[in-house]
């Protein structure tokens, strides 16, 4: 039926909640795997919105002992950040890299990623 | 069975493809003598020719045995006939024209053989009014709150052409049924196959008869939905009449979701309430499609007609046997 094939929008609150937890949520839904209908070529994904990524919580000590690392590609180009570091300056990026490296690792991450949607405030 | 014989005549096709580069790798493997006996291409060209040959009877092909085949029939079955009721139910009224031209055209003079061949029309008559009623009496046994056209719906998809002419196929009627056409068309089939119930209530009475119809017309229901038996113009006004028969206030439609109003693919959920109680819910893809299918969901629920409700028992005979 016409119901079964729409393409659904989730909100989804991420104030005090672990960034993994959230993004193990978030894939399941981005892909369509929540669907008696899903198939790897149905594009039976839906969106996520994401709001109050700036309040997020990791436990224990990650805030200081996880390390977000990066290359430029230039030499001497290795830059290697802390979670807070990173979340002071970019406020969603902790959870789209989560959701990101989370996602398959095929052509469709792209798309997917396209259709989630992060806030980092209550709008 | 014109694109089933393409499908064949692709697989000989292939074999012939087998011929072409069967050959073309031999001759480029090894040269050796050609043999004498039978050639590559005979079995592919004996396969399309046995593919584009006209259909036939199956009287017409070998082994066959009409008196055989008639008591095959009713083993097949279970069920008792008594075997002239059954064979004039198999006799339609082009069969008898077509044999009495042959005889006047081979000259003989006298026709009283071919008048002692009965039509099944009689017959199909009998057999065609006890299905409906029993059918009608089933339906309304079951569906006590389905209004008279919903039934008389049901009981005229389940007796129409091509469903009846479907079983009989798949019962090897077509192949017992003498006809001056073939394949044999559908009404024939339909005819011969009331026929066959009205032989069967002059042999067995009506109960196993009651039994014969439930098995074999009843599951042709599974998987359908009343509305695509039943064609309801407008569902909304009907819901409304339902709704004031059992003193039931009008309904009122509200969206309860909604997505992608303004792209190509909308869609919208319409809920139906009663005093701030709902009803039914409907998908659609305006709200005036989504009020109607809601609608249609609400008539489902109230004549107990829905995807879940109790399957049909078949285990012991319909209490619905008024004599």
């Amino acid at each position: 039926q016409w119901a079964t094939f729409a393409r659904a929008w989730y909100l989804l609150d991420a104030r005090m909640q672990p960034p993994g937890k959230i993004a193990a949520a978030t894939v399941l839904r981005l892909e369509g795997r929540h669907k008696p209908i899903y198939h790897a070529l149905n594009d039976c994904g839906d969106h996520v919105v994401i709001i109050n990524t700036r309040h997020i919580a990791f436990s224990g000590n990650k805030w200081e002992q996880k390390v977000y690392s990066s290359h430029t590609g230039y030499p001497g180009g290795f830059k290697q950040v802390t979670a807070t570091q990173l979340h002071l300056k970019d406020p969603t990026a902790i959870v789209k890299l989560t959701i990101y490296r989370m996602l398959p690792k095929n052509l469709q991450r792209r798309t997917l990623m396209q259709r989630l949607h992060l806030f980092p405030e209550d709008v | 069975s014109a694109m089933a014989a393409q499908l064949l005549l692709s697989r000989s096709r292939w074999l012939l493809a087998g011929v072409g580069a069967g050959a073309g790798a031999v001759r480029a493997a090894l040269r050796t003598a050609p043999s004498r006996d039978k050639k590559r291409w005979l079995r592919a060209y004996l396969e399309q020719q046995r593919l584009e040959e006209p259909p036939r009877r199956r009287s017409e092909k070998p082994n066959w045995d009409y008196h055989a085949e008639v008591q095959a029939f009713g083993r097949r079955l279970h069920e008792d006939f008594s075997l002239e009721l059954l064979k004039a139910a198999f006799v339609d009224a082009s069969y008898i024209e077509s044999e009495e031209e042959r005889r006047r055209q081979l000259g003989l003079d006298k026709e009283t053989v071919a008048l002692s061949l009965q039509d099944n029309r009689s017959l199909a008559d009998q057999g065609q009014a006890f299905s409906r009623s029993y059918l009608r009496r089933c339906f309304e046994v079951a569906y006590p709150d389905l209004p008279a056209e919903g039934t008389g719906a049901l009981v005229n998809f389940l007796t129409s052409q091509e469903l009846v002419s479907y079983v009989a196929r798949n019962l090897s009627i077509q192949d017992l049924t003498l006809c001056r056409e073939f394949p044999v068309p559908p009404d024939v089939l339909q005819r011969t196959f009331f026929a066959v119930i009205g032989a069967l209530l002059r042999s067995s009475g009506p109960e196993k008869t009651e039994i014969f119809v439930r098995d074999f017309f009843i599951p042709e229901l599974i998987g359908r939905d009343l509305f695509e038996v039943w064609e309801v113009v407008n569902p909304m006004g009907l819901l409304v009449e339902e709704l004031a028969k059992r003193n039931i206030c009008a309904p009122e439609p509200r969206i309860t979701r909604q997505l992608g109003g303004s792209t190509v693919l909308p869609l919208y959920f319409v809920g139906l309430y009663c005093d701030k109680k709902i009803l039914a819910e409907g998908p659609g893809e305006t709200v005036l499609a989504a009020e109607e299918e809601a609608a249609r969901v609400a008539l489902r629920k109230l004549y107990g007609y829905t995807e879940n409700r109790r399957p049909w028992d078949y285990s012991k005979p319909k209490p619905g046997l008024a004599a």
